[in-house]
């Protein structure tokens, strides 16, 4: 495989600072799991001593119509700015001794200026869920992701991101801090239930589609950059924008090409959510084989919901656990693509990839599974112990299932939300929008998605029809029955 | 005109633009027929379109409960 050309720099986890940094065992990526899988179990022992008293303690910006101010006023739980200043103040208090670790020098002015960036990061960040709020740009689901990349970019192709406040602007630790936390909302168990249909069309589909679209885009579309075509294809193939974070930070993508990847999930989530029922109706399939394609096939989960909504009652169901089992695959993913992009790094001998390696560690002695191991994005160990702790939880009794759900639900859910929230603005902050011309390969990542997305509605048409229209009819007619 | 000014009038232009989107455009169209039926429809289903993980899903009916039962059902 030819090596990607980028400068190393530009990738997650390697900016020249943090390289230096990686070295200590105190790195990004062990942050990311000390932090996310101590808020994991501070949630999980909160939930068990306050139960379902913990709703709305933590909040988001909530929908609005009208006016702005509605969104942080008005809330079923109380007014959400309250909320929101609890889960960010959570965050930042946290953030400061990993931004102070990770920073060259350790004075209280750094300190200062770490409080102060955190401050106005948080502010952008409150500002993107507002703006995702807005009733009309909910309904398209255009998610608070975008507008936070939008929000960092405005600021950082004008005036420019000051120089202060760059400790504070660190996207890919609050990503993987994040996915540490994300880890622990999949939920394995839910595979169990959902047995053999849905399994056939997530499971079997997907990693086909994914690998054909990696190899059509690498190989035949001649993309250089082999970690753009793998976050399209995680992202078109998997659960879309949370694919396509997990899948970036697994194979350090580089910032621009993660926002790319998001930005065509949207603009075709959007499409196919409203185009899809309306080709079903049209060419009147039916309701239970439409429901488990548009569960394959759309993107994001809240669009395959709605989407599966527009087909009927039943359609929405098959959609939406299909759609949650294909989430679950995110996990699985992640882990792959990390272990196949260390191995593949360190069988890499072109002379792009010696000096990347070079800067990644100077220390080229070991064996294989040894430089594998210090290639391999640690956090990814964070989010299959979350993953691990509470499946086996949930699966121990109906009492501990409900520890994790109020814990995932009422907790980890919504600073999990935040901190990829706050990474989008870092991204933004951190990215030159000149910097995006070259990840859209001139038209071919639109290709790449295209025919990868044809290819994803063939397949899983064909599953879907066979699975659950033929094969396994009786017995998903019998769960559905009311 | 220095770069600085020209640069600090750029960002200026953008909040503006953006605030009349928001403020303005946005709740205008939230009003047009179409669109409030959709919206309506998607509140009273409890679908938020713009969920990203299926854990977001949580007030839709889409039975995480339900999922979470069979499966401790299952391993008994």
């Amino acid at each position: 495989m030819q090596p990607d050309e980028s400068p190393p720099a530009e990738r997650f986890n390697s900016s020249p600072e943090t390289l230096v940094e990686s070295e200590g065992w105190l790195s990004e990526d062990v942050w990311a799991i000390l932090l996310g899988l101590g808020m994991l179990l501070a949630a999980l022992v909160v939930a068990w001593t306050w139960g379902v008293e913990l709703h709305g303690w933590l909040g988001k910006p909530g929908g609005w119509t009208e006016s702005p101010l509605e969104s942080l006023t008005e809330g079923v739980w109380g007014p959400p700015w309250k909320s929101s200043l609890l889960a960010w103040g959570l965050i930042a208090v946290a953030a400061l001794p990993a931004l102070l670790t990770l920073s060259t020098t350790k004075t209280w002015s750094t300190l200062a200026r770490l409080a102060g960036g955190l401050v106005v990061v948080g502010l952008l960040a409150t500002l993107a869920q507002v703006m995702a709020g807005q009733a009309v740009v909910k309904q398209y689901g255009f998610e608070y992701v975008i507008w936070a990349l939008l929000l960092g970019l405005l600021i950082s192709n004008t005036v420019g991101t000051p120089q202060w406040m760059r400790g504070a602007v660190r996207g890919e630790m609050y990503i993987k801090w994040g996915l540490v936390l994300l880890g622990a909302e999949v939920l394995f168990g839910k595979l169990l239930a959902l047995g053999i249909p849905g399994v056939m069309v997530s499971w079997v589909v997907t990693p086909i589609v994914l690998v054909t679209t990696f190899i059509f885009g690498y190989r035949f579309l001649k993309i250089r950059s082999p970690s753009l075509v793998i976050v399209i294809s995680a992202d078109m193939s998997v659960c879309g924008v949370s694919a396509a974070i997990a899948t970036a930070a697994a194979c350090r993508a580089k910032r621009e090409e993660l926002s790319i990847a998001i930005g065509l999930s949207m603009a075709f989530t959007a499409f196919m959510m409203v185009a899809m029922p309306m080709a079903m109706r049209f060419g009147e399939v039916d309701d239970i084989v439409g429901g488990a394609w548009i569960g394959g096939t759309i993107d994001s989960t809240g669009a395959v919901t709605a989407a599966g909504a527009a087909l009927g009652e039943r359609a929405e169901k098959v959609a939406t656990t299909v759609k949650m089992i294909q989430n679950i695959l995110i996990g699985a993913i992640a882990f792959a693509v990390s272990v196949y992009w260390a191995a593949r790094q360190r069988t890499d001998t072109s002379p792009e990839a010696l000096a990347e390696a070079a800067l990644v560690t100077d220390d080229r002695t070991g064996g294989f599974f040894a430089e594998v191991w210090r290639r391999f994005p640690k956090f990814v160990l964070g989010f299959a112990a979350a993953s691990i702790i509470t499946t086996l939880l949930t699966l121990s009794g109906p009492s501990h299932a409900e520890i994790v759900g109020v814990a995932t639900g009422q907790f980890t859910k919504v600073l999990r939300g935040w901190l990829f929230c706050l990474a989008f603005v870092c991204i933004g902050l951190e990215t030159n929008f000149r910097a995006l011309l070259p990840a859209l390969s001139g038209g071919k990542t639109l290709l790449l998605y295209v025919c990868g997305q044809s290819l994803n509605i063939l397949l899983t048409g064909l599953m879907a029809m066979l699975v659950f229209g033929w094969l396994f009819r009786d017995a998903i007619q019998w769960w559905l029955a009311p | 005109m220095s770069e600085t000014v020209i640069r600090r009038l750029a960002l200026a232009a953008s909040c503006l633009a953006l605030a009349i989107l928001w403020c303005w455009l946005l709740p205008m169209l939230s009003r047009a027929e179409l669109v409030r039926q959709q919206i309506q429809r998607s509140e009273q289903l409890g679908i938020n379109p713009a969920a990203i993980y299926y854990t977001d899903v949580f007030e839709h009916p889409v039975n995480n409960t339900e999922v979470d039962t069979d499966a401790i059902d299952h391993c008994r």
